[in-house]
Parts: C-alpha cells; sequence; structure tokens
C-alpha cells in the first residue's frame, strides 16, 4: 500500500508548478495587453498633436492647403503623409504613421466651405486605424 | 530538479514582469509629459485674446506672453523653460521678470518657441530626447 502512495512534497510542487504555469499565463497576457494599451494612447496623443497642428496650420490660411501640405504625395484632392515616432517627415519605408488628407471644397455664393477629412493610421500590414477627424472652414469670397 | 525548475521560471517572469513593467511606466510617463506640456501651453495660448501673444527676451530666456486684463490694468501671463521644467508666471506689466519667481507646470528635457505671423510654433524635448512640435494659430478661438 505504501508502495503506490507517492511523496507529498513532490505532489505538492506539481500542484504548485501546475498553477504557476496557469497564473504565468494570465499575467503576462495582463502585461502585453497592458503593454498594447500604453502603446495605443501614445499613438493616439501623436496623432492628436499632428491632427491639431494640421488643424490650426488651415485656419491661419484656409486658402492655402496646398501649400500647407506642399511635402505631402498629392493625388486629385488626397495628400498622404508618412511620418515617424516624432511626427517628422519621413519615407514610406521607415514611417511608423501614415496621415491621409482629403479636401473637399463646396463654392457657395459668398464664399468657399473648405472641409478636410484626416485619416491616421499605423504603417502596417493592417493599416490599424489610429484617428479620424474632419475640420471645415468657411472663407467668405472677400478673404479668397 | 522541480524546484530547480521552479525557481528558474520564477525567476524568468520575475525579470521580465519588471521589464514590462518598466516599459509601460516609461511609455506613460513619456505620453504625460507630451501631452501635457503642448497642450497646456496650446490651451493658454487658445485662452488669451487675440494679438497679445508674442515672444521676449527676458532675464536671458526665451519667453512667451499671454497678456491679458484685469480690472483696466494690464497683466502678462509668462511661459518659459527654466531648470529643467515649464513654468508659468503670472505678473503686471513693466514687473521686474525673475525665472526662479515662476510655478512649475511640469517637468521636461526642453521647450522652444517660434512664430510665424499669427501661428506660434511649440516644440518640446522629451526626457528621452525625442522632440515634439504642435502649432497654435493665436487668433483661431
Amino acid at each position: 500500500m505504501g508502495k503506490n502512495k507517492g511523496n507529498p512534497a513532490l505532489i505538492e510542487l506539481v500542484i504548485v508548478i501546475f498553477f504557476f504555469s496557469i497564473s504565468s499565463v494570465t499575467i503576462v497576457k495582463l502585461f502585453m495587453a497592458s503593454y498594447d494599451i500604453s502603446e495605443k494612447s501614445k499613438s493616439e496623443t501623436l496623432a492628436v498633436i499632428k491632427m491639431q497642428d494640421i488643424a490650426e496650420r488651415f485656419k491661419a490660411q484656409p486658402n492655402a492647403v496646398a501649400g500647407l501640405l506642399e511635402d505631402w504625395e498629392k493625388s486629385d484632392n488626397r495628400y498622404v503623409g508618412y511620418f515617424d515616432d516624432e511626427l517628422n517627415m519621413v519615407s514610406k519605408e521607415s514611417a511608423l504613421y501614415i496621415i491621409e488628407i482629403t479636401v473637399d471644397q463646396q463654392t457657395m455664393t459668398g464664399g468657399n466651405y473648405i472641409r478636410l477629412h484626416i485619416l491616421s493610421y499605423e504603417n502596417t500590414s493592417d493599416q490599424k486605424i489610429v484617428l479620424q477627424t474632419n475640420i471645415a472652414c468657411y472663407v467668405p469670397e472677400a478673404a479668397s | 530538479m522541480l524546484f530547480g525548475i521552479y525557481a528558474l521560471f520564477s525567476l524568468i517572469l520575475a525579470v521580465m514582469g519588471i521589464r514590462v513593467f518598466e516599459n509601460i511606466t516609461h511609455s506613460a510617463d513619456s505620453n504625460n509629459e507630451i501631452r501635457s506640456s503642448l497642450f497646456y501651453t496650446a490651451n493658454k495660448i487658445r485662452s488669451t485674446n487675440a494679438g497679445s501673444v508674442y515672444l521676449e527676451q527676458r532675464d536671458g530666456i526665451e519667453v512667451l506672453i499671454l497678456e491679458t486684463t484685469f480690472s483696466d490694468d494690464p497683466y502678462e501671463t509668462l511661459l518659459y523653460y527654466d531648470n529643467g521644467a515649464i513654468k508659468e508666471l503670472l505678473m503686471k506689466k513693466g514687473d521686474v521678470f525673475s525665472a526662479d519667481m515662476g510655478d512649475t507646470i511640469i517637468e521636461t528635457g526642453g521647450l522652444q518657441f517660434s512664430q510665424t505671423g499669427g501661428l506660434i510654433h511649440i516644440t518640446i524635448t522629451a526626457y528621452d530626447g525625442k522632440t515634439y512640435s504642435m502649432s497654435v494659430y493665436a487668433q483661431s478661438h
């Protein structure tokens, strides 16, 4: 009968290791999730900074969108800029973030209504969207 | 043997946890530093009357001056970088400025201002050496 009994200390250690493994997996997952949230928060902060910067420059000179975005890639009314983690403009290959701006201009009786749709996303294969917003400004004809 | 493996994995997990926690803390600190310094300064400019925001050298320091009026008396809010921190000082126009009189807003690696027409450009240098810039249109509110 005594032969069938295992060493109680060994059994206890196996149980401890089993629970340790489960808790380890949980803790590692929590750490990873926490790190992802922290990185997402930083990406959003950078996107907000860049978008505010664009918005303020646009408000300063609403008629000069093309001049404001002269270093950006342009196709029709769409501008694309590539940025690193300090929001400096870089090449597409080394960019962490991509910002796309679509300019929509409506001619009205008394002036122009200019609307920018700004979309910021990560330069990854899944192009995860960080932030998007719209900025609009009415420019009276006299100011055009 | 089992106890050895147990101890080893415990140690690995603890070291990994410390590193991840350090990264998270660093990232949160950096995020807070960037956000607080840039957005605080930008909102200060936005809340000031148009045309009364300008840059000046005072006591050898580049100072962003935001003019306000209290009971018809002209006052200035000064924003500047001194001793590793962004500082703010409210005083009556014409009073003698001394950098150490200001209240510390947030500690950061550096702060620079420049002006192009109505646009005030704010550049902060974070403690990790990275720089971040933002422009504020002084008449945009």
